[in-house]
This record gives C-alpha cells, structure tokens and sequence, in this order.
C-alpha cells in the first residue's frame, strides 16, 4: 500500500496520461484509506459497547461530545490533508465515529438476531458501495449538479432529523432512514465520479466524504433492519 | 324550473340545531389554527434550512457527520418492535370458599 500525500498545489500535470495515472492513484488511495479506516470504526464500536460509553451519555451530551469531536477532527483533516499527519488524523476521526455508532450497534446487540442484522447491514452496504463504485466507471456524464441537489437533500434531513428528535415519531424515522440510503448512496456515486474525473485530487478528502456517506448507509439500514427484522427473545 | 324552486327548501329554514351550529363554527376555527400552526411549522423548517445551508456551504462532510448524530438521536428500533416493559408479576391465590 503506497499512500503518499497529494498534494493539489504541488502537481504538475504533463499531459493526459500523467494526469490519467494521478486519477489512478487517488482512487487507489481513496479504497485502501477507506478499507483501513473500517478498523478504527470497528474498533471504536466496540470499545462503546463495551464500556457502554455512548448510551452512558444523554441526547445533550452527546450533541456536546459530537459537536467538539467531530467538528475538531474534521478541521484537524482540513488543516492536514495535505501533509502525512492527515492519514492519522482521518483514522482518529473513524475510530470516534465508531464510538459514536455504539449506541445504536449496542441497541441492536441487544435483540436475539443483533450480530446477523448486524451482519447484513454491513453485507447491505459492501454492496451499494459496490453497486455504486462500478456505475462511477460506467456512467460517462458529468456529475457535478446532482452534488448541489444531493446537498439541498441532505439538508431537508438534517432538518426533519433534528425535528423527530423531539417528536420522536418512528414512521417519521423509517421514512428518513429510507431517504437517507438513497441520498447517501447517490453521494457515494458522486464522490466516486469526482475522484474518475480528477476534480478531487486528495484522497484524504476524498476518503472522508466517501466514508461518511458509506457510515449513514450502515447507519440507515442498521436502523431499518432492527425495526424490521428484529427479534426481543 | 318553476316546480324546482317549489321543491327546493328555504335557504332560512333552520336544517341545523343551534348547538350543531356553534360546533361547526369551533369545529372552522380549529381548522384554520391547525392549518396557521402548519404554515407557521413548516416556514420555521423552511427557515432552519436555510441556515443550515448557509452553514454548512462548501463543507458537505460536516453536514454528512451531523446527520449522523441526528440519526443516532432517534427513536431506538426497539422500541418501534415493542418496548420491554418491567412487569411486576404477582401471584394470585384463590382461596377456598370457607
């Protein structure tokens, strides 16, 4: 595995199959950082359920913890991206999401059949990321507009999330859930498409943008599952 | 035309009682509250959209991570499947009739 620091200002393309060849190896970075960072992901999982650190905390403090974590991490990423310092940093940004996902993984440890529900989203969502990585080579058009109605997407989300925080209505969450597989598949594709095309030429930035959209389709479907499929006894 | 009007009954005939009346007219303005309070809802979620857009311009990853928590904030899937509740069991004895 040769992950190197691109760095965007630093390159100098000579023609097109230089710049074919740095296409390449951003993608070949961007899979091998994204299937390294599951081991932190994993790792933080399940250092929260066992210490049950995440359902220790309330819907405050976990907003509190998330909002200094995961905003800390990501501007750490922003800063060191272009340096080897940001491959660390991404890892310590996947291990506390993974810590994050405890409280859900725990909940759903908790059913008779939580290790194969748990098994299945993660088989689910190797293949969306599957399904979308091959329409990424297949599909010749440019991308880059569904990006902006992806994100007003997202945003109509985030939104009617936060409200069933306090509505706390579950047929409200299952049709968000739904959505959301669909938005952030649609995410992986485009991320993807962008990396084939040369306008993201960072991995590190390329890997965090995948890795997010591929940890809320686990999330989403980990959801649905547990509803569903769910057994108590 | 002129037998249609016959047939037809006054429009000052009282078809409704008095009390029918006054819940129609309560049952109208709790309507429109209702469809107000919709409106009012549904522009403060316009308006929390927006700012969340302005926000989070140019950092997609953000947004993506907050949606993360807020999905993580949701409801439990247990409790969609049935809650378990604690139920104290107690143990009736019949006694036989003396």
């Amino acid at each position: 595995m040769n992950l190197q620091p691109v760095r965007t200002d630093a390159y100098q393309g000579s023609g097109s199959s230089s710049s074919a060849v740095q296409t390449n190896r951003v993608l070949r970075n961007t899979y091998w950082l994204l299937a390294l960072s599951m081991v932190p992901t994993v790792l933080g999982a399940w250092l929260g359920v066992s210490t049950g650190l995440a359902r220790a905390m309330g819907p405050g403090m976990s907003l509190i913890v998330f909002l200094v974590g995961a905003f800390g991490f990501m501007f750490a990423i922003e800063k060191t991206k272009n340096s080897a310092a940001g491959v660390p940093v991404l890892l310590g940004f996947t291990f506390f999401m993974g810590i994050m996902l405890s409280r859900l993984v725990g909940t759903v440890l908790g059913l008779s059949n939580g290790a194969s529900l748990i098994m299945t989203a993660f088989a689910g969502t190797g293949a969306i990321f599957l399904g979308m990585a091959t329409l990424s080579t297949i599909i010749k058009r440019d991308l880059t507009s569904m990006g902006k109605w992806l994100f007003i997407g997202m945003i109509m989300l985030l939104v009617a999330g936060i409200a069933n925080i306090f509505i706390q209505s579950s047929a409200l969450m299952i049709t968000l859930s739904v959505i959301a597989i669909g938005i952030f598949s649609a995410f992986i594709l485009h991320d993807l498409k962008r990396v084939q095309d040369g306008l993201e030429t960072n991995y590190i930035s390329a890997t965090l943008g995948v890795y997010l959209s591929i940890y809320n389709v686990f999330q989403s479907l980990l959801m649905l599952l547990g509803i569903f499929g769910g057994q108590d006894d | 035309m002129t037998a249609m009007y016959q047939t037809r009954p006054s429009l000052n005939a009282p078809v409704f009682s008095a009390p029918l009346m006054a819940l129609a007219r309560f049952g109208r303005v709790l309507l429109g509250l209702a469809l107000l309070a919709g409106a009012v809802l549904l522009g403060l979620l316009l308006l929390a959209a927006l700012l969340l857009r302005r926000a989070f311009r140019g950092r997609s990853s953000s947004a993506r991570a907050s949606w993360g928590w807020a999905q993580a904030a949701q409801p439990s899937p247990r409790r969609t499947t049935g809650e378990v509740v604690d139920v104290e069991v107690r143990e009736i004895r019949t006694t036989d009739a003396p």
